[in-house]
């Protein structure tokens, strides 16, 4: 059992390093983790930009498991609030297990700087423990940038962790430094399509495709694909007056399915798109 | 940056330094060369804001060597005005031949419409309502390169650098109108002396020039430093030369300028001396004397008399950091001198270049197989006549130039308008191996111009208002050997962009580039290379978007491939953002980019403009794997005076050092800063 827990952290260190385990939210899952540009609850995670111009106060939880490994899931929660001319948002995100776990903590602030424009930034600590080497900490932060460019097209841009820190001189590790850029087009009232690309140190520039059917506000169905690797994301939403359920899950060819739950609640009871 | 302006002539000076900016990146946007100046085109451009052309009294050689407009829009002007007479309005530019909304925009700020006659008599009292301009600029690199660590007992004397690494420039100017030029330029490149050793008097490399313009018959007279541009380069060109450009597929054709004052800060790419052209009538004739020094090799295997005036080959950097540097500096004489006529007759215009160019000393280059032809005598003497024909539709021009030893170098094209919507230009080359010149920039796939003959297609679609496509095809054949390939080879390069504006804030465009040829396998055991061929492929998208009058930014994506015979596919990516805040009072701007990146191999490498100071110029190779990013802060804190601040750092994860040879620095970062002051009064 110890040697399996070991092999498993061992396989856990790499996808701490690549910074790809926060919790993105069951709605950015759904379409292929496109992060940038969602107006959703999980905002202060994805982008802080977004805070600015939330239709809704919210606060949401969330689970993914990944690979069917319960030793890789994934929990989290967040709350944004807006302010007049801002919005601020407090998130939490845990991935791993009792010996080898990798937490966030976000705190972001957005400012809307014109008609449909907003700038963020999240100072977001990130501790990273194992149970026989100790706990480290590194602080991070990121910046972001959301605008309704024209009546049909949003633009987004997400930059996690911009300094990079050292992790380990030996092996020359570093933690991620992650840019996305994104856009969203409103094809028509019930229908969108989003794109995202992404990139961090290593790995080639991810593309990534999804759409979104919205029927009577109360039901969407979300779907898209990613490159590098090619993975398609399938996910489906409820909202039920101020309560909304979002279920998700994403195929990788090589390492099975991950699925995503999470309930979110708009605060003051006011009913929101469901998005 | 997208040009947020409207049909409107009225910028303010922050709008007006802006729009020189964004034209000078509109221009580099797709050079790979890191070393790009646009020194002059900037002064050109700068000039120009203050004093802009008159569309209705500029003649034909005005128009020409402002850079603003191609043959075909020339042309469209001087028909408009023939036809109907003076412009009313700078509106009108929409009805001429060759003019779209977008070229309409980039010319805007930099013409009027006169309703004066031009003044014929020249006052000399305009020589003193001139405007001064001082630059004074400060760089360093943060991190410590080997050239500048102690030296340990292995080390040689040129493995250290006798200097400190703080590169300084200065330059003043005096310019009044079109009419009077004076300047002076001093610059210390990092690890040269400075007023200390071998430089006591203070900078590395000076420049000075005076210059008068367009007085009587005189059009030119410069005395100190300058450059020579005649006919399409083939026979003399100093300075830049527009290349291929994905974005501007039908500049093929060189716009010669005659004599312009130097003020850059390249140390090899001028004249030095006296140069002057007349023109009486249609006739203008030029005549220059040229002698300065140059860098050299000396031959140091022969005996110390011998080997003062024995000189193996010239060095272009300029760089005066190592004792051997400091040794080779100034080890040459140069002397060249020439004539050029000009006759111009309606819309032909015919023009004759001859030169001839002395080396003081024995050149005795150590040749290889492949520049076997390379001029091995000191002296030397260049040919050439050369024409431009331009009707409505079309436009001819060409030229032909030949070499002391008899081998000659040609250049002949044509640019069609057959509507609006599509614009064609096709241009022939054809430089024998065996031509020899020194001061040729022309045209071509190699920056050296002999053993080359190609064909180039360009061609440029409007097929709406909102959407341009511009493309070019170049097929072309090296007779004989070159650099890195040992045996007579040849190549294609194309190119598609497309630019589609959404509306008037935002812009999309794509790009693909595919470009392949004959290479040396680099085999290293082996003595004669198998040749395989050498393929690269670039794709790129890019989103402008001007939020408001006040920020702007622009997201880019690249991908390039890279193969060589049978090796494995080398791969690179890069993605970056950009943001641009102008803050509404004019007082400040800032500007930013963060870009990550992986690259398989330095043969991958990724070319992207970046934003920087005035009279800078930054175009680096993105490679290896990690991040990148710039800060650029411009402040006016009085009239006139512009101080500038700007930090560059380079995170790589993959490698021990950054960069190569001596500038080597432990990695993983490499931090450069940069502080100007500039003032106009």
């Amino acid at each position: 059992m110890r040697f399996c827990l070991i092999i498993i952290s061992s396989f856990l260190l790499p996808f701490i390093i690549q910074g790809q385990n926060v919790l993105n939210g069951p709605t950015s899952e759904g379409r292929s983790q496109i992060e940038s540009v969602n107006n959703d609850p999980w905002a202060s995670l994805n982008n802080p930009a977004v805070l600015a111009q939330i239709e809704n106060n919210s606060i949401a939880l969330a689970y993914r498991n990944s690979y069917l490994f319960t030793e890789l899931g994934t929990a989290g929660a967040s709350f944004q609030w807006k302010l007049k001319k801002s919005g601020i948002g407090l998130g939490y995100s845990r991935y791993g297990y009792s010996l080898a776990n990798e937490s966030q903590l976000n705190f972001s602030y957005a400012l809307l700087l014109a008609e449909g424009v907003s700038m963020g930034l999240s100072f977001s600590p990130q501790i990273i423990s194992f149970q026989n080497t100790g706990t480290l900490v590194y602080p991070n932060a990121s910046l972001g940038f959301y605008a309704k460019a024209t009546d049909k097209i949003d633009l987004a841009a997400s930059l996690k962790n911009p300094f990079s820190q050292e992790i380990d001189a030996l092996s020359k590790s570093y933690t991620q430094s992650i840019l996305q850029v994104g856009a969203a087009y409103h094809l028509v009232d019930n229908i969108d399509l989003f794109t995202e690309f992404e990139k961090n140190f290593d790995r080639p520039i991810r593309m990534k495709f999804a759409g979104e059917y919205r029927l009577e506000e109360m039901f969407a169905i979300r779907a898209g694909v990613a490159t590098m690797p090619i993975e398609i994301s399938y996910g489906v939403g409820v909202l039920l007056k101020a309560i909304r359920f979002d279920l998700a899950l994403r195929q990788d060819p090589r390492l099975g399915s991950s699925g995503q739950v999470g309930l979110s609640f708009d605060l003051k009871g006011k009913k929101s798109k469901s998005e | 940056m997208l040009m947020h302006l409207t049909l409107s002539a009225q910028w303010t000076p922050e709008e007006k330094q802006r729009i020189i900016e964004e034209r000078i990146e509109y221009i580099a946007q797709d050079l790979e060369a890191e070393s790009s100046d646009f020194t002059t085109l900037f002064d050109n451009l700068d000039a120009l804001l203050d004093d802009p052309i008159d569309l209705n009294s500029a003649d034909l050689d005005e128009l020409q060597s402002s850079l603003l407009f191609n043959e075909i829009q020339i042309a469209g002007i001087m028909a408009h005005r023939k036809k109907y007479g003076k412009f009313l309005a700078i509106y009108e530019l929409k009805y001429v031949h060759g003019f779209n909304p977008s070229n309409i925009q980039f010319a805007l700020p930099f013409v009027t419409v006169g309703t004066k006659e031009r003044a014929s008599t020249f006052k000399a009292k305009w020589l003193l309502k001139g405007r001064h301009s001082i630059l004074i600029r400060h760089q360093r690199v943060l991190e410590e390169s080997i050239a500048f660590s102690d030296p340990d007992s292995n080390s040689s004397a040129n493995s250290r650098y006798l200097g400190d690494p703080n590169r300084i420039y200065a330059r003043w100017r005096y310019q009044a109108g079109k009419n009077l030029s004076l300047g002076i330029t001093g610059e210390k490149d990092p690890g040269e002396e400075f007023f200390s050793g071998d430089q006591s008097k203070g900078f590395d490399y000076y420049s000075a020039h005076a210059a008068i313009s367009n007085i009587g018959p005189i059009k030119t007279f410069v005395v100190g430093d300058y450059q020579a541009q005649f006919g399409q380069g083939l026979a003399l060109w100093t300075g830049f030369g527009f290349r291929k450009s994905s974005q501007q597929a039908l500049n093929t054709r060189r716009f010669a300028r005659g004599f312009v004052p130097y003020t850059s800060v390249d140390e090899n790419n001028f004249m030095r001396g006296v140069a002057a052209t007349f023109k009486i009538k249609s006739l203008e004739a030029s005549i220059f004397y040229s002698a300065k020094k140059l860098d050299a090799n000396l031959d140091t295997t022969l005996s110390s008399d011998l080997a003062e005036s024995t000189f193996t080959s010239l060095q272009q950097t300029g760089f005066h950091r190592t004792q051997g540097e400091v040794f080779d500096k100034d080890a040459v004489q140069e002397k060249v001198y020439g004539a050029n006529l000009s006759y111009r007759f309606k819309n032909l215009r015919l023009g004759m270049t001859g030169f001839q160019s002395e080396l003081e000393g024995d050149f005795d280059p150590d040749l290889q197989l492949y520049n076997q032809f390379n001029q091995q005598d000191a002296s030397n003497q260049v040919l050439s006549g050369n024409y431009e024909w331009a009707a409505s539709f079309f436009q001819l021009y060409g030229e032909y130039a030949v070499s002391e030893n008899g081998a000659s170098a040609q250049l002949h094209g044509i640019t069609l308008n057959a509507r609006e919507l599509i614009k064609l230009n096709i241009l022939y080359r054809n430089k024998e191996a065996e031509f020899q010149n020194l001061y040729a920039n022309s045209f071509g796939e190699r920056s050296v111009s002999s053993n080359e003959i190609g064909w180039y297609h360009g061609i440029e679609i409007l097929p709406f208002q909102d959407l341009s496509i511009q493309a070019y095809l170049d097929l072309y054949k090296f007779p004989w050997m070159s650099f890195r390939t040992d045996k007579p080879g040849n190549g294609q390069e194309a190119s598609i962009f497309a630019r589609y504006r959404v509306d008037r804030k935002l812009e999309l465009s794509a790009l693909y580039r595919t470009e392949n040829r004959d290479r040396n396998d680099n085999v290293e055991e082996l003595r004669v290379q198998q040749i395989v061929r050498e393929q690269l492929d670039q794709y790129r998208l890019q989103l402008d978007y001007d939020i408001n009058s006040s920020v702007s930014v622009r997201t880019r994506a690249e991908y390039r491939r890279y193969t060589l015979g049978s090796n494995p596919l080398e791969e690179a990516y890069m993605l970056y953002q950009d943001l641009a805040y102008n803050h509404r009072n004019g007082k400040w701007n800032l500007r930013m980019r963060y870009a990550l990146f992986n690259t398989d191999s330095y043969n991958s490498r990724i070319y992207a403009y970046e934003n920087d100071m005035r009279y800078q110029f930054s175009v680096p190779a993105y490679f290896g794997e990690g991040s990148r990013y710039y800060l650029l802060l411009n402040f006016k804190p009085i009239r006139g005076m512009t101080l500038s601040f700007r930090i560059a750092r380079t995170f790589r994860i993959d490698d021990a050092l950054i960069g190569s040879g001596q500038d080597a620095i432990q990695g993983p970062y490499k931090t450069e800063i940069k502080s100007q002051l500039h003032y106009r009064f």
